[in-house]
């Protein structure tokens, strides 16, 4: 087994140790740690110190080692768990992840872990012996003392020591010769003792992108270099460099810069809502040196895990092929059919033959579309369970104490469905921690418990997936709303008059609203509810609000599938076949045509004492109603949406079977009664019927509001 | 009068034919299974699959209000790429690729249908096509 190898397997179970050890170290703060938790944080920690010693990642296994101390101290009921050492554990854990970052993008990991050694050797000693145990991990120089003596020569001579970092983009080519290109242009303005990655370290095949380090010695100032470089890096495919001093910090004034740096990743972690939110503990400075400074906002492409990212523009590339697939084997079995009739007996066995390959190609092939349906779709766990840190991280920040339940986490939803709609969840989570949850003291005052509670909940419901945040809290004063959106001229005087309760709720979503009085760095910066509502338009979702004060507010947010598969019943309709979605379907039934009754003009059914009011979908659709059977019996299908039930008149069901959903496209646009379209089996396509429009068309036609129809 | 090296494909619709030009054809398919939608514009046919992709489709006999026939071996259905849409349209039938010597810019009424339709007169030796602006046809 070669390295690359090993590499995989140590980061596939980095991966899993540290999910497993966030995972346990949340309950280890929730329950105070029972013997199993502890257990299994230790062993999780254990493994890890493991693996990376035996990869040879040094300051990965210090580390840990160190956790392990600790974690022993407290299995062997030495130390208690206390908010300080789940703080530190969760720190720890941060750097961690970190560090296997680095080693996913570069195959090494460096940094310093001094700060939060000492952190874990204080809780073991307690605070008394907090004297500074020197950090003996300080900063590997990544340059080694050979470069360093050289520049210490051209130093003598005058010159200045600096450093540039850069970004070579993952799409370049060939990264390795781009960075000697570069080096050689750098090299035009200053002399360049070393780079790191050395070229010949420089692996061409890893994914994303490359930070190349150059060692340089220039006579230049600094605002001269960075100007040539500007200059330079202009047309190269690099993502962003930095001129930093010879030791890798940044020039000038370092605090200043941190500062700077820190706020700014905060605060574009707050807009694009990534993961990784640095909790704010008196801890050390451990964001300083962390040479992992990447281009903000870009995710390295993970690697690793049970799971493999794919783009999704190739699965869907991979079900049209099979699509495609689907026809051809359909075709083949009807042509083998018809050559059957045309040749002579003599080639009963060759057809025979054909006859068992056409059918063992179509078994294939159903599973193969099967499988890569199936591949599109994603639990919704996978989002949800980033999100029990973030509210805990958040809650002892702004000092609430916050309950977080989540429910519906096996709901599948479209793997792109899911990519786009963790931003605006993070952000309606945050305002709901932020701005709903009342503090401790108010809570209590009003006779709420002091816990908040913030609810997220995912289900499919009939053709959408619903996803609901519903907090406790104070709810939404829509006085103050009016107020604050006068004050910000989003709306006139006479606007606001004109306008309802609801409609006022309704502004924060417009863009710049935000009633925080200041700036926090969690939510209020006026552009969150924004995101989440151009986010949810972008899925085509709708998003309610309801809200009550002093009880509560519960957003709802309705995303249509529209790239998502369900399980779908096959009617028909005259001569179509048409898909209803089984989620929206409460019964099937057969029923004597002279119990169809007509109630004012409405068609109706009587169900077992229930009153249904009964469409004929041929109406709608211009064809004729089916011919009158033998036994006079209709079938109907009861169809609901939300608290309202139809029954529905088919002329045949067909069968049930998973579906796309795709859409008709803008130029069919928007046809009443119908949400989409799918493809069958056989390669044609079907309609699939929308329940909620076809409650409005049957609402239109007796001119009354849809409403009325519901019983 | 202008030269041009556009190409073009000559259509049939019962005894007219038109042109299309050939950039604008995403792909000649024979005619094959298209669902209703119910509601839809009168001239639309309907909808169907090209590997995987609902497409939809239009007749263009019923475009032009011509009288309808049934598909024969001859039917095929043009499908262009009209302004990022894929769209097909039934025709009688599909000549051969062709290449005017000329093409004036719309001009009177050659045919039945609406000169709105067209975008110019192709000729070539003696004889000449009507181009179809399939941007006016599809709307």
């Amino acid at each position: 087994m070669n390295r690359n190898e090993l590499m995989k397997f140590f980061l596939e179970e980095a991966d899993e140790q540290l999910q497993l050890l966030e995972q346990e170290v949340l309950k280890l703060e929730q329950d105070g740690g029972s013997e199993a938790t502890i257990q299994c944080i230790f062993r999780a920690a254990h493994t890890l110190k493991g693996s990376s010693a035996a990869m040879g990642f040094e300051t990965m296994k210090s580390l840990t080692h160190e956790m392990e101390n600790v974690l022993d101290q407290i299995r062997g009921g030495k130390l208690a768990v206390s908010e300080a050492i789940i703080n530190v554990l969760f720190l720890c854990l941060d750097r961690l992840n970190d560090f296997k970052k680095q080693i996913e993008e570069h195959g090494v990991c460096e940094g310093e872990t001094g700060p939060l050694v000492e952190e874990l050797r204080k809780l073991i000693n307690g605070e008394n012996q907090a004297k500074a145990s020197p950090a003996k991990e300080s900063i590997e120089d990544p340059f080694g003392t050979e470069a360093r003596e050289l520049l210490g020569e051209a130093k003598s001579e005058g010159f200045r020591g600096w450093t540039i970092r850069l970004r070579i983009s993952e799409g370049c080519e060939m990264k390795m010769a781009r960075a000697f290109i570069l080096r050689n242009r750098i090299e035009e303005c200053s002399k360049v003792i070393a780079m790191r990655p050395g070229l010949e370290q420089i692996d061409e095949d890893a994914k994303g992108a490359l930070e190349v380090t150059y060692l340089i010695a220039c006579l230049k100032e600094k605002e001269d270099i960075e100007a040539y470089l500007a200059s330079v890096m202009n047309g190269e495919p690099v993502e962003g460099f930095e001129l930093l001093d010879e030791h890798l910090n940044p020039p000038g004034t370092t605090e200043d810069f941190e500062r700077n740096a820190d706020s700014r990743s905060e605060e574009s972690e707050a807009l694009s809502g990534k993961e990784n939110e640095s909790p704010a503990v008196p801890a050390a400075p451990v964001h300083s040196a962390a040479p992992s400074v990447r281009t903000e906002g870009e995710e390295p492409r993970r690697v690793t895990g049970q799971s493999v990212r794919v783009d999704v523009d190739r699965l869907e590339n991979l079900m049209n092929l099979v699509g495609e697939l689907v026809i051809d084997q359909t075709r083949i079995a009807q042509v083998g059919g018809l050559l059957r009739g045309l040749v002579s007996a003599d080639a009963d066995d060759t057809m025979d033959e054909f006859d068992s390959i056409a059918n063992h190609i179509s078994r294939v092939v159903g599973e193969l579309q099967e499988s890569v349906m199936k591949t599109r779709m994603l639990p919704i766990e996978q989002l949800f369970n980033r999100f029990p840190r973030m509210i805990r991280d958040l809650a002892q920040k702004i000092g609430k104490p916050i309950n977080l339940l989540l429910e519906g986490k096996e709901t599948e939803l479209d793997r792109t469905v899911i990519e786009e709609i963790g931003d605006p969840l993070i952000h309606l989570l945050r305002n709901s921690a932020d701005h709903g949850i009342e503090d401790p003291e108010k809570r209590l005052a009003s006779g709420k418990p002091e816990v908040g509670t913030i609810r997220l909940k995912a289900l499919h419901q009939e053709n959408q997936v619903v996803l609901t945040i519903e907090d406790d809290g104070a709810g939404i004063d829509a006085e103050k709303i009016k107020r604050s959106a006068l004050n910000k001229k989003l709306i006139t005087e006479a606007q606001a008059d004109q306008m309802s309760e609801q409609e006022l709720i309704y502004l924060i979503f417009a863009p710049g609203f935000s009633t925080a009085k200041e700036i926090s760095d969690i939510s209020g910066r006026g552009v969150g509810m924004d995101i989440v509502r151009s986010h949810i338009e972008k899925l085509n979702g709708i998003i309610d609000v309801e809200t009550k004060p002093g009880e509560g507010t519960k957003f709802t947010i309705k995303l249509p599938l529209t790239l998502a598969i369900m399980r779908g019943l096959l009617i028909r309709i005259h001569h179509s076949t048409y898909a209803l979605p089984i989620s929206s379907i409460i019964e099937i039934m057969r029923l004597p045509r002279r119990e169809i009754h007509t109630i004012k003009g409405q068609m109706a059914v009587r169900i077992r004492e229930q009153v249904l009011p009964l469409v004929w979908i041929h109406d709608h659709f211009n064809v004729p109603r089916p011919a009158v059977r033998s036994d006079d019996n209709v079938f109907i299908v009861i169809v609901g949406a939300a608290e309202k039930r139809i029954a529905l008149v088919v002329d045949e069901l067909v069968g049930n079977q998973e579906i796309v959903v795709k859409s008709m496209g803008a130029y069919v646009g928007k046809v009443d009664g119908i949400s989409g379209a799918t493809i069958l089996g056989d390669g044609g396509v079907a309609l699939i019927l929308d329940i909620t429009g076809i409650f409005n068309l049957s609402g239109r036609e007796k001119g009354l509001p849809p409403d009325t129809l519901a019983v | 009068m202008e030269e041009s090296g556009q190409q073009f494909i000559a259509i049939e619709l019962g005894s007219e034919r038109y042109a299309l030009p050939i950039a604008h054809i995403y792909e000649i398919i024979k005619m094959q299974k298209i669902t209703v939608v119910p509601n839809s514009r009168f001239f639309m046919e309907g909808v169907t699959n090209l590997r995987g992709k609902i497409v939809p489709i239009i007749n263009l006999r019923k475009r032009f209000g011509m009288e309808e026939i049934a598909a024969s071996r001859t039917t095929r259905i043009v499908v262009v790429n009209h302004e990022e849409e894929i769209v097909g349209m039934v025709v009688d039938r599909v000549r051969q690729v062709i290449q005017f010597s000329s093409i004036e810019d719309s001009g009177e009424s050659t045919s039945g249908i609406d000169s709105h339709y067209f975008s110019g007169i192709g000729y070539l030796d003696d004889d000449f096509i009507t181009i179809l602006n399939i941007g006016s046809t599809l709307r």
